[in-house]
């Protein structure tokens, strides 16, 4: 008798410990801006699934708490045998950016906010228009001497820009060049993570633990691509306009201080949907698919088309394909 | 003359009168149904088309056309109307009113044509005419380079015999858009629900607006934190020397 009372009050001493240490380790501390429960979180390829389901049910309730959604957020591992890829018709491209918008509502991306500059807009894909230039004739002094008229021909990239503004899309002698995260096989933002919070998935999506990342912005200088986003403030996104359908890796609202960038949807394209950007794109240039299954719409273009890919030379080994014709 | 008699009389006898009344609105509703009778074939005579393009049966009654057009409001308004929409109430229809009309096999202005006629035919710049796609004995089929007669629902073949690259794009679901599943698509949308087969080229858009410049989102007003520190510090300093 005497051993269950005190087996009891063991019990009962424990649970009300554990009762009170829960709400302490939500606690915020206000200087740091961080709670024990994220300090202490691990990894989240090391984490085990109860670990998982624990966080997701934290980050349920501050979502719940900071923008009223009833937020779903996913772990849906990779499907087997399938590698994603991207394939983009630069000639139909009309630079409309319907896909950079679309891309926004659907990631939960910072908006710009009306009344602190310092939370700006992010946006994950970059549209940039190209502009033929003149060809530059050979003088007489290197034995060439070719008389050119105004001739124009050619891309140039390093000219480009991405804040053209017409009235109307697409302009005569413009080409347009929506760059996004190429999703590399042999990724330098990967490569240069101090603390591996960024990594490659069996999919080939490169993922980013965002309670992981401490903010070192090394991935951005690293990318070629200039494809990786930084909130620099706490992200800004309207109540109203939060997509609750959510991945841990992909699309949850982002704490401030993290680096960001497409993860082809990943939220969706596990689920065997096409991502945001291709529902979107009003000219059907943007074309995705498994890059394993040779009758997929990314395989066929690789096997009929003229496929280029952007920064070849540098051996970062994209999966996202340019293509015309 | 009439509505002086009817004023005086109104005046007198009221028997009179109610009969004269009687016979004003008979005569008002005979007026009035005789304008509608005269305004229906307006249509036909401003455009010299027979009747029977929108009364294919009888006057009393209104075909698949005429239904379809005083639904969708005035006939000036056709410009505004969903094409894909017209191909689905019309498709098939074509005999109703051809079936009457001799083939005009000179390309030419449709001048006065009933509304799904009043289109600018651009495809091909010129180089075409009507029965390079559609049959000329029988308008409800197309006809295909070797003679052969399809149904309307076959029309990719007659665009395959030109475009055969789009074509086997789009079987490879290269040309065109897809939604749904990455994982087991299969064409969906044919060609004219795009392309407006008459006028297949796309007019440009508008784009949606370029993203903010670093230099205009510090135009907003904004005082940090750090800001009110800095002022409230020099204030205090201020009124300390001040007191000193």
């Amino acid at each position: 008798m005497v051993d269950k009372g005190r087996r009891d009050f063991l019990k009962k001493a424990a649970t009300s410990a554990t009762a009170a240490v829960i709400p302490f380790s939500t606690v915020r501390i206000p200087v740091f801006d961080v709670t024990l429960d994220e300090l202490f979180q691990k990894h989240y390829q090391k984490m085990s699934e109860e670990e998982k389901q624990r966080v997701i049910e934290r980050l349920e309730k501050e979502y719940k708490e900071e923008y009223g959604v009833d937020a779903r957020i996913k772990t849906t591992p990779p499907i087997k045998g399938v590698v994603f890829g991207f394939a983009l018709d630069i000639k139909k491209c009309i630079g409309c950016r319907r896909c950079v918008y679309a891309c926004m509502r659907e990631n939960n991306c910072s908006r710009p906010s009306p009344t602190d500059p310092t939370r700006e807009e992010k946006q994950w894909i970059r549209v940039i228009a190209l502009e033929k230039y003149e060809i530059n004739p050979g003088t007489k002094r290197t034995g060439i001497g070719t008389e050119f008229g105004d001739v124009k021909a050619g891309i140039d990239i390093e000219t480009s820009e991405h804040y053209y503004n017409p009235e109307k899309v697409p302009e005569k002698d413009k080409f347009y060049m929506p760059v996004q995260c190429q999703q590399c096989e042999k990724p330098p933002c990967v490569k240069v993570c101090p603390v591996q919070a960024t990594w490659k998935e069996p999919d080939g999506i490169i993922v980013i633990d965002y309670n992981w990342c401490i903010g070192c912005k090394y991935c951005l200088s690293a990318c070629p691509y200039w494809a990786r986003r930084f909130n620099y403030t706490h992200p800004y996104i309207p109540k109203d306009e939060i997509n609750p359908d959510m991945h841990y890796l992909g699309n949850r609202p982002r704490p401030h201080e993290v680096a960001e960038k497409c993860t082809f949807c990943i939220q969706r394209t596990r689920e065997g949907r096409y991502p945001a950007c291709v529902e979107i794109c009003p000219t059907g240039a943007r074309k995705f698919g498994n890059l394993l299954d040779p009758e997929s719409e990314v395989r066929k273009v690789l096997a009929k088309k003229r496929v280029f890919r952007l920064k070849e030379e540098l051996g970062t080994n994209p999966k996202f394909f340019y293509f015309m014709w | 003359m009439l509505p002086k008699r009817v004023g005086t009389s109104c005046l007198g006898d009221g028997e009179m009168s109610r009969g004269i009344w009687n016979k004003l609105v008979m005569l008002i509703t005979v007026a009035l149904l005789l304008g509608l009778v005269y305004a229906t074939p307006q249509y036909s005579q401003d455009t010299a088309q027979p009747c029977i393009i929108c009364h294919p049966q009888s006057l009393e009654e209104l075909g698949p056309a005429g239904k379809y057009y005083k639904e969708k409001g005035t006939l000036e308004g056709y410009g505004e109307l969903p094409r894909k929409e017209e191909k689905k109430v019309l498709g098939g229809e074509c005999t109703v009113c051809h079936a009457q009309l001799e083939p005009n096999p000179e390309p030419r202005v449709l001048e006065g044509g009933p509304p799904n006629h009043r289109f600018e035919f651009k495809h091909g710049r010129g180089r075409f005419w009507c029965f390079a796609c559609h049959d000329p004995v029988n308008r409800d089929k197309l006809r295909l380079l070797n003679g052969t007669t399809i149904d309307l629902e076959d029309y990719i073949l007659v665009c395959a015999q030109c475009h055969e690259v789009l074509y086997y794009d789009w079987q490879d679901r290269l040309h065109g858009k897809w939604v749904g599943s990455w994982q087991n698509g299969k064409p969906e949308k044919g060609c004219i629900d795009c392309h407006y087969q008459h006028d297949p080229a796309f007019r440009p858009i508008q784009p949606e607006k370029p993203p903010e410049k670093p230099a205009e989102r510090k135009k907003i007003p904004y005082y940090s934190l750090s800001f009110f520190i800095v002022l409230s510090l020099s204030i205090g300093l201020a009124i300390y020397a001040a007191w000193r």
